[in-house]
Protein backbone atom coordinates (compact mmCIF):
# COMPACT_ATOMS: atom_id res chain seq x y z
CA UNK A 1 0.00 0.00 0.00
CA UNK A 2 1.26 3.44 -0.84
CA UNK A 3 1.59 5.80 2.07
CA UNK A 4 -0.44 8.39 0.17
CA UNK A 5 -3.24 5.86 -0.26
CA UNK A 6 -3.21 5.11 3.44
CA UNK A 7 -3.42 8.83 4.15
CA UNK A 8 -6.40 9.00 1.80
CA UNK A 9 -8.24 6.40 3.86
CA UNK A 10 -7.35 8.13 7.13
CA UNK A 11 -8.70 11.41 5.76
CA UNK A 12 -11.88 9.63 4.64
CA UNK A 13 -12.30 8.41 8.23
CA UNK A 14 -11.70 11.78 9.84
CA UNK A 15 -15.37 12.83 9.95
CA UNK A 16 -16.11 10.57 12.92
CA UNK A 17 -13.50 11.58 15.47
CA UNK A 18 -13.16 9.20 18.43
CA UNK A 19 -14.31 10.45 21.82
CA UNK A 20 -11.61 11.94 24.03
CA UNK A 21 -10.77 10.16 27.30
CA UNK A 22 -12.55 12.87 29.28
CA UNK A 23 -15.70 12.57 27.27
CA UNK A 24 -15.59 8.78 27.47
CA UNK A 25 -15.25 9.05 31.22
CA UNK A 26 -18.18 11.45 31.44
CA UNK A 27 -20.36 8.83 29.75
CA UNK A 28 -18.94 5.75 31.46
CA UNK A 29 -18.57 6.97 35.05
CA UNK A 30 -22.22 7.55 36.07
CA UNK A 31 -23.50 4.11 34.97
CA UNK A 32 -20.41 2.46 36.45
CA UNK A 33 -20.99 4.12 39.81
CA UNK A 34 -24.63 3.15 39.68
CA UNK A 35 -23.67 -0.43 38.85
CA UNK A 36 -21.28 -0.54 41.79
CA UNK A 37 -23.95 0.79 44.15
CA UNK A 38 -26.51 -1.69 42.82
CA UNK A 39 -24.16 -4.61 43.39
CA UNK A 40 -23.51 -3.29 46.88
CA UNK A 41 -27.17 -2.94 47.73
CA UNK A 42 -27.99 -6.34 46.30
CA UNK A 43 -25.31 -8.16 48.29
CA UNK A 44 -24.93 -6.05 51.43
CA UNK A 45 -26.70 -3.73 53.85
CA UNK A 46 -25.48 -0.51 55.34
CA UNK A 47 -24.21 -0.94 58.86
CA UNK A 48 -27.04 -0.10 61.28
CA UNK A 49 -24.86 2.18 63.43
CA UNK A 50 -23.65 4.33 60.53
CA UNK A 51 -24.68 7.51 62.34
CA UNK A 52 -22.53 6.65 65.36
CA UNK A 53 -19.71 5.46 63.15
CA UNK A 54 -19.54 8.88 61.53
CA UNK A 55 -18.52 10.23 64.93
CA UNK A 56 -15.60 7.81 65.25
CA UNK A 57 -12.17 8.85 63.99
CA UNK A 58 -11.38 5.29 63.00
CA UNK A 59 -14.37 5.07 60.71
CA UNK A 60 -13.74 8.51 59.24
CA UNK A 61 -10.15 7.58 58.49
CA UNK A 62 -11.32 4.41 56.77
CA UNK A 63 -13.54 6.50 54.52
CA UNK A 64 -10.75 9.00 53.97
CA UNK A 65 -8.23 6.26 53.08
CA UNK A 66 -10.62 4.85 50.45
CA UNK A 67 -11.57 8.28 49.10
CA UNK A 68 -7.93 9.27 48.82
CA UNK A 69 -7.09 6.14 46.82
CA UNK A 70 -10.08 6.69 44.54
CA UNK A 71 -9.39 10.41 44.02
CA UNK A 72 -5.65 10.13 43.39
CA UNK A 73 -6.27 7.05 41.28
CA UNK A 74 -8.67 8.96 39.05
CA UNK A 75 -6.30 11.89 38.76
CA UNK A 76 -3.47 9.57 37.71
CA UNK A 77 -5.84 7.80 35.32
CA UNK A 78 -6.20 10.98 33.28
CA UNK A 79 -2.46 11.61 33.27
CA UNK A 80 -1.98 8.08 31.96
CA UNK A 81 -4.14 8.75 28.91
CA UNK A 82 -1.37 10.90 27.40
CA UNK A 83 1.41 9.09 25.54
CA UNK A 84 4.01 11.63 26.67
CA UNK A 85 3.29 10.92 30.32
CA UNK A 86 5.93 8.76 32.00
CA UNK A 87 4.27 6.53 34.65
CA UNK A 88 7.47 6.46 36.71
CA UNK A 89 6.78 10.12 37.56
CA UNK A 90 3.66 9.06 39.48
CA UNK A 91 5.29 7.17 42.36
CA UNK A 92 5.20 10.27 44.57
CA UNK A 93 1.48 10.70 43.94
CA UNK A 94 0.87 7.09 44.90
CA UNK A 95 2.75 7.72 48.13
CA UNK A 96 0.57 10.76 48.75
CA UNK A 97 -2.58 8.73 48.05
CA UNK A 98 -1.57 6.40 50.88
CA UNK A 99 -0.64 9.19 53.31
CA UNK A 100 -4.01 9.03 55.18
CA UNK A 101 -3.42 5.32 55.75
CA UNK A 102 0.02 6.02 57.20
CA UNK A 103 -1.37 8.72 59.51
CA UNK A 104 -4.18 6.50 60.76
CA UNK A 105 -1.76 3.63 61.38
CA UNK A 106 0.48 5.92 63.42
CA UNK A 107 -2.52 7.10 65.48
CA UNK A 108 -3.73 3.55 66.07
CA UNK A 109 -0.35 2.38 67.37
CA UNK A 110 -0.54 5.21 69.92
CA UNK A 111 -4.19 4.78 70.89
CA UNK A 112 -4.73 1.03 70.99
CA UNK A 113 -3.26 -1.19 73.77
CA UNK A 114 -0.86 -3.71 72.28
CA UNK A 115 -2.85 -6.71 73.52
CA UNK A 116 -5.75 -5.72 71.26
CA UNK A 117 -3.70 -5.23 68.12
CA UNK A 118 -4.07 -8.66 66.68
CA UNK A 119 -7.83 -8.91 67.33
CA UNK A 120 -8.33 -5.49 65.67
CA UNK A 121 -6.21 -6.43 62.70
CA UNK A 122 -8.15 -9.65 62.09
CA UNK A 123 -11.59 -8.12 62.67
CA UNK A 124 -14.66 -10.16 61.73
CA UNK A 125 -15.07 -11.87 58.38
CA UNK A 126 -12.12 -10.32 56.54
CA UNK A 127 -12.84 -12.72 53.65
CA UNK A 128 -15.93 -10.63 52.84
CA UNK A 129 -13.84 -7.52 52.53
CA UNK A 130 -11.29 -9.17 50.27
CA UNK A 131 -13.92 -10.59 47.93
CA UNK A 132 -16.63 -7.92 47.97
CA UNK A 133 -14.46 -4.84 47.53
CA UNK A 134 -13.13 -6.24 44.22
CA UNK A 135 -16.65 -7.30 43.23
CA UNK A 136 -18.00 -3.77 43.79
CA UNK A 137 -14.94 -2.34 42.04
CA UNK A 138 -15.40 -4.46 38.93
CA UNK A 139 -17.79 -2.15 37.07
CA UNK A 140 -15.76 0.99 37.89
CA UNK A 141 -12.68 -0.90 36.67
CA UNK A 142 -14.37 -1.53 33.33
CA UNK A 143 -15.24 2.18 33.02
CA UNK A 144 -11.66 3.17 33.88
CA UNK A 145 -10.23 0.77 31.29
CA UNK A 146 -12.58 2.04 28.59
CA UNK A 147 -11.49 5.60 29.42
CA UNK A 148 -7.83 4.63 29.05
CA UNK A 149 -8.55 2.82 25.80
CA UNK A 150 -9.59 6.17 24.37
CA UNK A 151 -6.24 7.53 25.43
CA UNK A 152 -2.75 6.39 24.44
CA UNK A 153 -0.97 5.23 27.60
CA UNK A 154 2.77 4.84 27.27
CA UNK A 155 2.67 1.70 29.42
CA UNK A 156 -0.56 -0.29 29.05
CA UNK A 157 0.26 -2.42 32.10
CA UNK A 158 0.96 0.55 34.39
CA UNK A 159 -2.13 2.35 33.10
CA UNK A 160 -4.27 -0.74 33.76
CA UNK A 161 -2.84 -0.99 37.27
CA UNK A 162 -3.80 2.62 37.97
CA UNK A 163 -7.30 1.91 36.67
CA UNK A 164 -7.48 -0.99 39.14
CA UNK A 165 -6.11 1.13 41.97
CA UNK A 166 -8.78 3.81 41.41
CA UNK A 167 -11.53 1.22 41.02
CA UNK A 168 -10.36 -0.57 44.18
CA UNK A 169 -10.56 2.75 46.05
CA UNK A 170 -14.13 3.26 44.82
CA UNK A 171 -15.04 -0.30 45.79
CA UNK A 172 -13.54 0.20 49.25
CA UNK A 173 -15.31 3.53 49.69
CA UNK A 174 -18.70 1.94 48.98
CA UNK A 175 -17.97 -1.21 50.96
CA UNK A 176 -17.08 0.94 53.98
CA UNK A 177 -20.79 1.82 54.25
CA UNK A 178 -21.36 -1.77 55.32
CA UNK A 179 -18.19 -2.85 57.04
CA UNK A 180 -17.85 -2.39 60.81
CA UNK A 181 -14.20 -3.31 61.14
CA UNK A 182 -12.79 0.16 61.59
CA UNK A 183 -9.31 -0.33 62.98
CA UNK A 184 -6.60 1.15 60.72
CA UNK A 185 -4.77 -2.14 61.24
CA UNK A 186 -7.66 -3.95 59.62
CA UNK A 187 -7.85 -1.38 56.81
CA UNK A 188 -4.13 -1.60 56.16
CA UNK A 189 -4.26 -5.37 55.78
CA UNK A 190 -7.63 -6.33 54.33
CA UNK A 191 -8.75 -3.22 52.47
CA UNK A 192 -5.33 -2.85 50.97
CA UNK A 193 -5.27 -6.52 49.99
CA UNK A 194 -8.58 -5.94 48.22
CA UNK A 195 -7.30 -2.81 46.46
CA UNK A 196 -4.19 -4.78 45.53
CA UNK A 197 -6.29 -7.50 43.91
CA UNK A 198 -8.17 -4.98 41.76
CA UNK A 199 -4.88 -3.29 40.87
CA UNK A 200 -3.46 -6.62 39.75
CA UNK A 201 -6.55 -7.45 37.70
CA UNK A 202 -6.33 -3.99 36.10
CA UNK A 203 -2.65 -4.45 35.25
CA UNK A 204 -3.27 -7.79 33.55
CA UNK A 205 -6.31 -6.49 31.70
CA UNK A 206 -4.44 -3.35 30.64
CA UNK A 207 -1.51 -5.33 29.32
CA UNK A 208 -3.79 -6.86 26.69
CA UNK A 209 -6.72 -4.49 26.30
CA UNK A 210 -4.79 -1.21 26.30
CA UNK A 211 -2.07 -2.04 23.78
CA UNK A 212 -1.95 0.29 20.83
CA UNK B 1 6.60 27.82 20.35
CA UNK B 2 8.13 27.06 17.00
CA UNK B 3 6.47 27.74 13.65
CA UNK B 4 6.25 24.02 13.06
CA UNK B 5 4.42 23.50 16.34
CA UNK B 6 1.92 26.24 15.51
CA UNK B 7 1.40 24.97 12.00
CA UNK B 8 0.85 21.32 12.94
CA UNK B 9 -1.38 22.23 15.89
CA UNK B 10 -3.53 24.54 13.77
CA UNK B 11 -3.95 21.85 11.10
CA UNK B 12 -4.95 19.29 13.70
CA UNK B 13 -7.43 21.71 15.26
CA UNK B 14 -8.89 22.47 11.85
CA UNK B 15 -9.07 18.73 11.12
CA UNK B 16 -10.91 18.11 14.36
CA UNK B 17 -13.36 20.82 13.36
CA UNK B 18 -14.04 18.86 10.17
CA UNK B 19 -11.51 20.30 7.68
CA UNK B 20 -10.45 17.32 5.53
CA UNK B 21 -7.92 19.32 3.50
CA UNK B 22 -6.11 20.43 6.66
CA UNK B 23 -6.03 16.83 7.85
CA UNK B 24 -4.53 15.65 4.57
CA UNK B 25 -1.88 18.37 4.75
CA UNK B 26 -1.09 17.42 8.32
CA UNK B 27 -0.72 13.70 7.57
CA UNK B 28 1.34 14.30 4.44
CA UNK B 29 3.72 16.57 6.33
CA UNK B 30 3.95 14.09 9.18
CA UNK B 31 4.67 11.25 6.75
CA UNK B 32 7.71 13.11 5.45
CA UNK B 33 8.91 13.98 8.92
CA UNK B 34 8.40 10.46 10.23
CA UNK B 35 10.14 8.92 7.25
CA UNK B 36 13.28 10.95 7.78
CA UNK B 37 13.31 10.26 11.46
CA UNK B 38 12.55 6.52 11.29
CA UNK B 39 15.17 5.99 8.58
CA UNK B 40 17.76 7.83 10.54
CA UNK B 41 16.97 5.91 13.72
CA UNK B 42 17.09 2.56 11.93
CA UNK B 43 20.38 3.43 10.23
CA UNK B 44 21.89 4.74 13.45
CA UNK B 45 21.11 1.47 15.19
CA UNK B 46 22.43 -0.59 12.33
CA UNK B 47 19.15 -1.87 10.93
CA UNK B 48 17.93 -2.05 7.35
CA UNK B 49 16.02 1.04 6.39
CA UNK B 50 13.90 -1.09 4.03
CA UNK B 51 11.30 -1.50 6.77
CA UNK B 52 11.07 2.21 7.44
CA UNK B 53 7.97 2.77 5.34
CA UNK B 54 6.06 0.02 7.19
CA UNK B 55 6.84 1.77 10.46
CA UNK B 56 5.88 5.15 9.02
CA UNK B 57 2.51 3.76 7.92
CA UNK B 58 1.84 2.11 11.25
CA UNK B 59 2.72 5.31 13.06
CA UNK B 60 0.36 7.36 10.88
CA UNK B 61 -2.35 4.85 11.66
CA UNK B 62 -1.66 5.21 15.40
CA UNK B 63 -1.68 9.01 15.16
CA UNK B 64 -5.02 8.79 13.41
CA UNK B 65 -6.64 6.31 15.81
CA UNK B 66 -5.28 7.98 18.95
CA UNK B 67 -5.75 11.61 17.96
CA UNK B 68 -8.38 12.14 20.66
CA UNK B 69 -5.65 11.68 23.28
CA UNK B 70 -4.08 14.97 22.16
CA UNK B 71 -5.38 17.78 24.32
CA UNK B 72 -5.97 20.70 21.95
CA UNK B 73 -4.84 23.16 24.64
CA UNK B 74 -1.40 21.57 24.81
CA UNK B 75 1.54 21.50 22.42
CA UNK B 76 1.22 18.88 19.71
CA UNK B 77 4.91 18.09 19.07
CA UNK B 78 5.51 16.37 22.43
CA UNK B 79 2.40 14.29 21.78
CA UNK B 80 3.54 13.38 18.26
CA UNK B 81 6.99 12.57 19.52
CA UNK B 82 5.56 10.25 22.20
CA UNK B 83 3.28 8.42 19.76
CA UNK B 84 6.14 8.03 17.27
CA UNK B 85 8.52 6.75 19.89
CA UNK B 86 5.92 4.29 21.19
CA UNK B 87 5.34 2.86 17.73
CA UNK B 88 9.02 2.61 16.86
CA UNK B 89 9.80 0.79 20.09
CA UNK B 90 6.78 -1.45 19.59
CA UNK B 91 7.89 -2.25 16.05
CA UNK B 92 11.50 -3.01 16.86
CA UNK B 93 10.50 -5.08 19.88
CA UNK B 94 8.14 -7.16 17.75
CA UNK B 95 10.92 -7.72 15.31
CA UNK B 96 12.97 -9.00 18.20
CA UNK B 97 15.48 -6.20 18.31
CA UNK B 98 17.09 -4.37 21.14
CA UNK B 99 16.45 -0.70 20.99
CA UNK B 100 17.18 2.54 22.71
CA UNK B 101 15.30 5.46 21.32
CA UNK B 102 16.44 8.84 22.58
CA UNK B 103 13.42 10.95 23.42
CA UNK B 104 14.75 14.46 23.07
CA UNK B 105 16.37 13.74 19.79
CA UNK B 106 13.11 13.36 17.96
CA UNK B 107 12.02 16.97 17.86
CA UNK B 108 14.83 18.49 15.78
CA UNK B 109 14.77 15.73 13.23
CA UNK B 110 11.03 15.95 13.00
CA UNK B 111 11.42 19.64 12.40
CA UNK B 112 12.96 19.36 8.95
CA UNK B 113 10.37 17.99 6.56
CA UNK B 114 11.48 17.21 3.07
CA UNK B 115 9.02 16.23 0.36
CA UNK B 116 9.47 12.72 -0.94
CA UNK B 117 8.10 10.83 -3.86
CA UNK B 118 5.19 8.51 -3.17
CA UNK B 119 6.43 5.50 -1.27
CA UNK B 120 4.99 2.09 -0.76
CA UNK B 121 5.21 -0.66 1.85
CA UNK B 122 3.64 -4.09 1.91
CA UNK B 123 3.05 -5.00 5.57
CA UNK B 124 -0.35 -3.31 5.71
CA UNK B 125 -1.44 -5.14 2.56
CA UNK B 126 -0.64 -8.45 4.24
CA UNK B 127 -2.60 -7.40 7.34
CA UNK B 128 -5.46 -6.21 5.18
CA UNK B 129 -5.86 -9.76 3.90
CA UNK B 130 -6.49 -11.01 7.45
CA UNK B 131 -9.44 -8.65 8.05
CA UNK B 132 -13.10 -9.66 7.72
CA UNK B 133 -13.95 -9.40 4.01
CA UNK B 134 -16.44 -6.55 4.45
CA UNK B 135 -13.84 -4.38 6.18
CA UNK B 136 -10.94 -5.20 3.89
CA UNK B 137 -13.05 -4.53 0.78
CA UNK B 138 -14.00 -1.09 2.06
CA UNK B 139 -10.50 -0.17 3.23
CA UNK B 140 -9.03 -1.37 -0.06
CA UNK B 141 -11.57 0.53 -2.15
CA UNK B 142 -10.90 3.77 -0.32
CA UNK B 143 -7.13 3.51 0.11
CA UNK B 144 -5.78 1.54 -2.85
CA UNK B 145 -8.47 2.39 -5.39
CA UNK B 146 -8.87 5.93 -4.08
CA UNK B 147 -12.67 5.95 -4.08
CA UNK B 148 -14.69 8.25 -1.85
CA UNK B 149 -16.97 6.70 0.79
CA UNK B 150 -19.93 7.57 -1.45
CA UNK B 151 -18.44 5.83 -4.49
CA UNK B 152 -17.48 2.86 -2.34
CA UNK B 153 -21.04 2.61 -1.09
CA UNK B 154 -22.32 2.51 -4.67
CA UNK B 155 -19.77 -0.04 -5.84
CA UNK B 156 -20.38 -2.41 -2.92
CA UNK B 157 -24.15 -1.73 -2.72
CA UNK B 158 -23.93 -0.58 0.88
CA UNK B 159 -25.25 2.47 2.66
CA UNK B 160 -22.75 5.25 3.13
CA UNK B 161 -23.09 4.89 6.90
CA UNK B 162 -22.17 1.21 6.66
CA UNK B 163 -19.11 2.12 4.59
CA UNK B 164 -17.98 4.65 7.18
CA UNK B 165 -18.40 2.17 10.01
CA UNK B 166 -16.57 -0.56 8.08
CA UNK B 167 -13.77 1.88 7.25
CA UNK B 168 -13.33 2.91 10.86
CA UNK B 169 -13.42 -0.65 12.17
CA UNK B 170 -11.18 -1.80 9.35
CA UNK B 171 -8.51 0.78 10.17
CA UNK B 172 -8.63 -0.14 13.85
CA UNK B 173 -8.43 -3.83 12.95
CA UNK B 174 -5.52 -3.10 10.64
CA UNK B 175 -3.62 -1.48 13.49
CA UNK B 176 -4.43 -4.43 15.75
CA UNK B 177 -3.29 -6.95 13.13
CA UNK B 178 -0.02 -5.03 12.73
CA UNK B 179 0.54 -5.15 16.49
CA UNK B 180 0.07 -8.90 16.58
CA UNK B 181 2.36 -9.59 13.66
CA UNK B 182 6.06 -10.35 13.91
CA UNK B 183 7.20 -8.26 10.99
Amino acid sequence: MKTDDLIGSLVADHANPPASPRRTFAYAAPPALLGAILIFSYVLDMRPDLGDALMSWRYLFKVLVSASIAAFGLMLLFRMTKPQHDPAADIKWLALALAPLAVSLALETLMLPVDRWSASAMGFNPEYCVTLVPLIGLVPLAAALVTLRHGAPQSPTAAGAIAGFAAGGIGAFIYALHCDNDSPFYVAIWYMAAVGIVTLVGAVAGRFYLRW
Amino acid sequence: MSDLEDELASWMRAAQAGDAAAYRRLLATLADMLRRWVRRELARQGYEIAEAEDIVQETLLAIHLKRASWDADRAILPWLRAVTRHKLIDNLRRRGRRIMVPVDDVLETLAAPEPEQTLSADALDRHLATLPPGQSQVVRAISVDGLSPTETAQRLSLSEGAVRVALHRGLAALAAAARRSET
